[in-house]
This record gives C-alpha cells, sequence and structure tokens, in this order.
C-alpha cells in the first residue's frame, strides 16, 4: 500500500490505540465504491449494483459495489443511517485491512487516520499485549476475508480468460439537460455468457461460479434504486440513466 | 490455368517475412483447406538488425495478429512513441525544433483547423501545439495511456520504439508456436522458374527443392526472388533522397532511472539526420547520411560528437542502402514484401508500416487461384507505385523548406531534385493549406495533419488571409480549440511519466479489455 497512514498491525506500536464503532460508516462519505468479493455478491446484490473496477496502480480488474453515479458520490451514506441493508465484509472490518507489507506478505493493517481510532476513547485494541476480543473477531474476519480476496482473483482470472467481461458505460442526463458518461466499470457479458461451451460452464458450475455471475447480473436492476436515491437526495438530479453499448 | 493456391513460401526471416507470415498464416488459420505458410531462412545471411521506430499502425497488425501488447513491451524492450521531434531542420539553431506528433490536428477531418490557427494572431505561434496536446504530454515526459487503459487502447495515439532484433524473436516465435508456418532453416541458392515466368520451386544448400504456388519475397536488399531471378528493375530515387548510409550505435543511460522520451529525436546534421530512440536500458542512435557530401569517418566523428563524452556508445554499425523500389512490387507469382520492394531512407519511420499495409492487403485481397492472380497483382501495384510516389514527397518535402547553408542542404533544394508533383502541391498551399482535397485516395498513409505539421513546423507560409472565405464554421473550430485546451489539462494530470508505465507493465501487464 502506498498510503503512509496503513500501518501493519503491531502489538508494541498500537498497544494504546482505542477503537470505536460507527454505525454510519461515515469513512464511506466520499467514496463511489468499496471492494467486494465474490462470496458476498449474492446478500449485496440486494441492495447495490456490482460491477468490476481496475485498481488504479495495477490495472488489475476487482469487484465492487457501486455506491454513486459520480466520482466521490455515496448515496447510501447519510447522517442517521446506512441507507441499505448489507454491510460488505471490507466495511464491517475498517479501519482494519489486509495489505501487503515491504515483503510482499499479505497481513492484517489499521488506517491510522481513521477518526474510529485514538488514544483517549474507546475499547482499547490490545489487553496488556494480547489482542482484545473485538480484535481477535476482527481479525479473524480478516483472515477470512484474504481467503475470499484470493477466491474473488481466480474468479477474475477465470472470467477473463473466457472472454466473460466487457467494458460498461451509463449515460447520464441531469434534470438540468447536461450529460455525463460513467466509464471505467467492467461487467460480465450476458451473451458471451450464451455462447459458453458445456464444459467450461460445468467447471464454472463446479467452482461456484454461476451463482455469483447471476447474482452480478440481477444486481444491475439496483441502479433503479440508486436514479431514486439521486433523485431525491442529491444535489444534482438526475432525468435518466442509460446503458451504452460499446462498439 | 485455374491452379488453386495452395502453397505460400515466404523467403527471408527478418521483420517483414515474419510479419508477413504472421499475418498471412493467422488470416488462414481457421479456413479450412486455406493456403499453407512456410517461410526460409538463412542463418548466414544476416537480417538488416535495425527498425527501432514503429507507427501507430503497428498496434492494429499486433492485435489482429495475437500478440498481447504486454509481450511486446516486456520481450523487446518496447516503449511508446508519440512523436517525432525535429530539431535544427530549418535553421539549425537552438530555438528551431517542431514536432510531428501521432495525433491528428484536433476535429479532423471534421475541421481543419489549420485555417483557423493561420487566421488568428492571438494563437499559440506553434501550429502543433495550438491544434494539439501531444507535443506538451511529449515535453512533459509523460506516457500515451495508464495502465489500466486496455491494450492497445489509447488516451492519445502511439507506436513503438523496439529492440528490432527482439521484435523479429518474438514474431519468429509467434509464428511457429500459435500459428503453425512451417519453417525451413536453409540458404536458398538457386530459384526455378516455368516457361510461364512464374517461380516453381525455390533450392535450398542443404535440404531440398521447395515447391510453392505464390512466393513471397523477404530476402532484403537483395531481393533474391523478385529482382534477381525475374529481373524485376530497381528504380532509383537517389537523385530525390539522397541518403545512402547509416553509422548505428547503441547509448547507455547515465542512470537506471533516467527519464525515456516519448518520442524520436531527429536531429538534422551537415550532411543528413541522426535518430535517437529512447528504449528501457539504452538509447538507440544513428546518422544518416549522403555518401556524396559526407565520408564515414566524418560521419562517424558527427555521430560521437552528438552522443557526447559523457557515455561511452557500443555496437558501432554502418549501413549502405540506396533510396528506390522495385519497379512493381509483384510480377508473376512473386510478390516482394520489405527492403526487397525497396526502400528510401528512416525518415518518419515508414517502412515497417509499408510492410503491415502490404501484407495485410494481400492477406485480404489473396488470389485464390492462378487466374485471379494478374487481377491482384495490378491492384496491388498500382496501390504501393501509388504510396512510393507519394511517401517520396512527403520525406523530402523535410529536406525542401530547410534554410540550412551546408551543400548538402543546398542541393536537396535544387529545383531539379525536388519531384514535379510536390512542386505544384507547395504552389497550391501557398494559396490554401493542405486539406482532404490533396489525399483523396484511400491508399494515402500520410495525409493532411502530417503534411501541415511539417510545413507549419518549418515556417512554410500560406496566404491564409487570402483564404478566409472558407472559414465558415468558427464556432466548431473554436469549439475544437477549447477541446484540445481541456484534452491537455486532463492529461497532465492523469498520465504517468513514460518510464513509470514502462515498469508498471513489466510488474502488471495490461488487461485485454
Ligand atoms: C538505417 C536504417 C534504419 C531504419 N529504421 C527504420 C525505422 O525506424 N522504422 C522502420 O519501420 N523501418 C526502418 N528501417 C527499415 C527496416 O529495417 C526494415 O524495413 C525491416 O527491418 C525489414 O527488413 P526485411 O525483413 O525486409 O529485410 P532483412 O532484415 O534484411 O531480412 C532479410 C532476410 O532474408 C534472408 N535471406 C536473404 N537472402 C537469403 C537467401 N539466399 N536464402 C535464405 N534467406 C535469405 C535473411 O537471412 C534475412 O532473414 C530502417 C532501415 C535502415 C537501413
Amino acid at each position: 500500500m502506498a498510503n503512509s497512514h496503513i500501518q501493519a498491525l503491531n502489538p508494541s506500536t498500537h498497544k494504546d490505540l482505542k477503537l470505536n464503532v460507527d454505525p454510519l460508516f461515515t469513512y464511506t462519505k466520499t467514496i463511489q465504491f468499496t471492494p467486494l468479493h465474490v462470496n458476498e455478491f449474492a446478500p449485496a446484490s440486494t441492495c447495490y449494483p456490482i460491477y468490476f473496477i481496475k485498481d488504479r496502480a495495477t490495472g488489475k480488474l476487482f469487484s465492487v459495489a457501486l455506491f454513486g453515479l459520480e466520482e466521490k458520490e455515496n448515496l447510501f451514506y447519510s447522517d442517521t443511517q446506512w441507507r441499505a441493508s448489507y454491510v460488505s465484509e471490507s466495511m464491517q472490518c475498517w479501519p482494519f485491512t489486509m495489505a501487503k507489507t515491504s515483503d510482499n506478505q499479505w497481513s492484517p493493517h489499521i488506517d491510522t487516520s481513521s477518526p474510529l481510532l485514538s488514544n483517549d476513547q474507546g475499547q482499547l485494541l490490545y489487553k496488556s499485549g494480547r489482542p482484545s476480543e473485538t480484535l481477535n473477531t476482527t481479525l479473524q474476519r480478516l483472515q477470512q476475508s484474504y481467503q475470499q480476496k484470493l477466491q474473488s482473483m481466480a474468479f477474475v482470472e477465470w472470467l477473463l480468460e473466457l472472454k466473460l467481461l466487457k467494458p460498461v458505460r451509463l449515460g447520464m442526463k441531469y434534470l438540468s439537460g447536461e450529460k455525463s458518461i460513467i466509464n471505467g466499470m467492467y461487467s460480465i457479458d450476458a451473451s458471451a455468457l450464451q455462447q459458453l461451451p458445456p464444459d467450461a460452464l460445468s467447471l464454472g458450475h463446479k467452482h461456484g461460479y454461476l451463482a455469483p455471475i447471476y447474482a452480478l447480473l440481477a444486481s444491475h436492476y439496483n441502479l433503479y434504486d440508486l436514479i431514486r436515491l439521486k433523485k431525491t437526495f442529491s444535489k444534482r438530479p438526475i432525468s435518466s440513466l442509460q446503458l451504452i453499448e460499446s462498439e | 490455368m485455374n491452379k488453386s493456391v495452395n502453397n505460400i513460401i515466404i523467403v527471408g526471416g527478418g521483420t517483414s517475412g515474419w510479419i508477413s507470415a504472421a499475418i498471412l498464416a493467422k488470416k488462414f488459420a481457421s479456413i479450412q483447406g486455406a493456403p499453407k505458410v512456410t517461410l526460409i531462412e538463412s542463418k548466414s545471411v544476416p537480417t538488416i538488425g535495425v527498425g527501432e521506430g514503429t507507427w501507430p499502425t503497428m498496434r492494429n497488425t499486433l492485435k489482429r495478429i495475437g500478440i498481447t501488447e504486454t509481450d511486446l513491451i516486456t520481450q523487446c524492450d518496447a516503449t511508446f512513441k508519440q512523436a517525432s521531434k525535429f530539431e535544427g531542420w530549418v535553421t539549425g539553431d537552438k530555438s528551431d525544433v517542431y514536432f510531428h506528433p501521432f495525433n491528428s490536428t484536433k476535429g479532423y477531418p471534421r475541421i481543419n483547423l489549420a485555417n483557423f490557427w493561420g487566421q488568428d494572431s492571438e494563437i499559440d505561434a506553434s501550429f502543433s501545439r495550438a491544434v494539439s496536446c501531444q507535443e506538451s504530454l511529449c515535453e512533459q515526459g509523460l506516457a500515451p495511456k495508464l495502465i489500466s487503459t486496455a491494450e492497445y487502447k489509447d488516451l492519445a495515439n502511439y507506436g513503438y520504439h523496439l529492440d528490432a532484433a527482439k521484435f523479429a524473436s518474438l514474431l519468429k516465435n509467434h509464428c511457429l508456436t500459435k500459428l503453425n508456418v512451417k519453417h525451413i532453416e536453409d540458404q536458398v541458392v538457386d530459384v526455378k522458374t516455368c516457361i510461364a515466368g512464374n517461380i516453381s520451386a525455390v533450392v535450398t544448400q542443404h535440404h531440398q527443392t521447395v515447391h510453392g504456388d505464390l512466393f513471397i519475397d523477404c530476402s532484403g536488399f537483395s531481393s533474391i526472388l523478385l529482382g534477381k531471378a525475374l529481373d524485376v528493375p530497381f528504380i532509383s530515387k537517389q537523385h530525390i533522397l539522397f541518403n545512402d548510409s547509416a553509422i548505428t550505435a547503441h547509448v547507455p543511460y547515465a542512470s537506471e532511472d533516467q527519464s525515456i522520451p516519448c518520442f524520436t529525436r531527429s536531429s538534422a546534421q551537415p550532411a543528413g539526420w541522426i535518430w535517437d530512440i529512447g528504449l528501457p536500458h539504452r538509447r538507440g542512435v544513428g546518422y544518416v547520411y549522403s555518401s556524396q557530401h559526407c565520408s564515414d569517418t566524418q560521419a562517424k566523428k558527427q555521430l560521437q560528437m552528438y552522443i557526447g563524452t559523457q557515455s561511452v556508445p557500443t555496437e558501432f554499425r554502418k549501413i549502405s542502402f540506396k533510396a528506390g523500389h522495385r519497379e512493381v512490387s509483384w510480377k508473376n507469382n512473386c510478390v516482394a514484401i520489405g527492403l526487397s520492394a525497396g526502400f528510401l531512407e528512416p525518415l518518419e519511420a515508414s517502412a515497417l508500416m509499408f510492410v503491415e499495409t502490404a501484407a495485410t492487403m494481400l492477406a485480404d485481397q489473396f488470389p485464390a487461384t492462378y487466374e485471379s492472380m494478374p487481377s491482384c497483382a495490378k491492384r496491388f501495384n498500382h496501390a504501393f507505385i501509388y504510396r512510393w510516389h507519394r511517401v517520396i514527397d512527403f520525406l523530402k518535402l523535410h529536406y525542401v523548406l530547410s534554410q540550412r547553408s551546408e551543400q548538402y542542404w543546398r542541393d536537396n533544394r535544387e529545383a531539379s531534385s525536388i519531384p514535379t508533383s510536390l512542386q505544384a502541391l507547395l504552389e497550391d498551399w501557398k494559396h490554401m493549406p493542405p486539406s482532404d482535397i490533396d489525399f483523396a485516395s484511400q491508399l494515402d498513409l500520410f495525409r493532411a495533419p502530417s503534411y501541415q505539421y511539417v510545413l507549419y513546423g518549418m515556417g512554410f507560409k500560406t496566404n491564409f488571409a487570402a483564404a478566409k472565405h472558407t472559414l465558415d464554421n468558427s464556432e466548431l473550430a473554436n469549439k475544437f480549440f477549447d477541446l484540445r485546451q481541456q484534452e491537455q489539462q486532463k492529461l497532465s494530470i492523469r498520465l504517468p511519466k513514460h518510464r513509470e508505465l514502462i515498469d508498471k507493465i513489466h510488474q502488471y501487464g495490461f488487461m485485454e479489455i
């Protein structure tokens, strides 16, 4: 991780840190996407449109839940409550996350810039050098989430290999008449999926990839919800959102 | 004779041979009963080993034959090329520079911004800066895309700089392992022709007589099939383009992380010009000159002076060539592609683009039978005679607009050395800037924007004031000037440094989508 405030978790450096809970997930206020692992597609598809985007630093694809229709927009955040029933693993773990250390190993990290961490308020992370119960639960969760991350990466590789991914572009019209285009998202190509040879399909089934694929495709109906939220809460309401078929 | 064409024999394993083999084999890969491709090359005849600059067309070519951009970048030490920067071509002064970017002038072909640039005294005096953001991107050392941009897609137009030898091996490897091209490593020592004048077979030193239906001559300057066996005469163009020699060298970087220019530097010299191409681990430089105007020793000195004393160059090589081309590229059942068909000089690095265009045309209009061969040949020859003619005009343009005083440059401006077609165009352009009307043919490889970049980069004067009546759409023009400005601002922020992107490609690779 390039951010210097993401630090590897360490009982001695972080022995005085205390953790608070934030049911509003304020850190996502200006975040348009949150990473989603493949095992989360089914529950997440009840609330959010699911897409793939590219990591800016590496160009690699990973799956996300879409929170907003423009940069830095999160239509699910409000100062009274989170506007959806499902909350992703990565949000539940925050400010803890898995990241690479300098020797290229994945390990638990914390975002020290998070307002949820301080020296004066909340629950101590460590008690006499040993992780608190809450921290322990979170660490277990991170560990599982890391396994899910690996599976999600394999899932993306499989999709790429079978050429099942395609770029999507959404054309948005504001009530003011202005137009803009949402670029940089990728989805599963439903017609390529239709033409998949039976043996590839059965292999996908064996890996448990078919359920998340259909969940992802169904999740796009949540765009209606995003349009509604944007009409209701945004300063720049829109009149329409349309899929632009690419070349 | 309604014999079908089943066996294609390519002689020569340089870049042209392997590109041709790949394009044909790929085209036929999924077709039942399609012709088979065999390539014969000789270890004892070396390839030319230069050709480090490509056109943007190479992206399509590689995509078409199924080589990933990541493989190209990582296996051929390739970098990106967004432009040529011409230094000292007009006066030789330090401030004498202009760019020929690969990006078209903004809004082209919807609008011809040259007209508006010429009218507007408030606009940037540099034509290329006014009509394209690419000069600025080049000067900032930026790459033409992001690591997250799909392979072969761009944010600013680009071709490549690459290691020629590694490029030939990548193509070869791909042809042999993925495209089923048959490979014979042996020297062709004899060519058998039949009464009709067709080549029936080539005889190799150790192996056998290799029969074929269509022969592709990729044997380099020796042109052993088209030139030697079929006697197609060489049409010299040395009275127009004087350069006939090159001294090349590799120059190490001062440090491993030195920035890599994203353009070819091309700097004018007393008797020619020097190319300077940045690869990840070294630069490739070469002085292209006229032996009539400069001795080899002088040329080497000149090149060393250019390199300076800071770095120690290696691998000096001298190459001789003749500007010109075969009277036709296709005779009977033999097509020449690459140096065997002709070569002018490396200026604007268009040789490989000619190879791509020729091989693609051959594949797309492939003669199914002997009967259809003459009409295919006629079309092919028509296209390439036209293209040689046009590219000669375009290359010569770079020389006739110079004001340099050395003998070489003065000789280059002698009216007798300037094709009448170019003279006529220059006369037209005094009154009106180059436009699509001047390049109406599908076959034109260099179009109005390229000519404009060179003309106005070199200070050519068009009487824009007199052409005022042609300005019917200044609103649209302003829109495009604004767009150009916005694009420059946006890209300057988003694009990574050239070397940074190259490093990332080595680490992560590009995505296909
Ligand atoms: C100084 C210079 C700079 C250049 N710079 C550029 C540039 O920047 N960009 C660009 O696009 N182009 C450039 N070119 C042109 C470019 O190098 C060539 O177009 C390209 O390399 C293709 O060459 P080729 O394959 O036709 O010939 P070669 O590389 O000469 O290959 C000829 C092949 O034929 C084989 N052969 C010959 N005789 C026999 C025989 N009897 N039996 C069997 N095999 C035989 C040889 O073994 C060899 O494999 C440059 C050329 C020169 C001279």
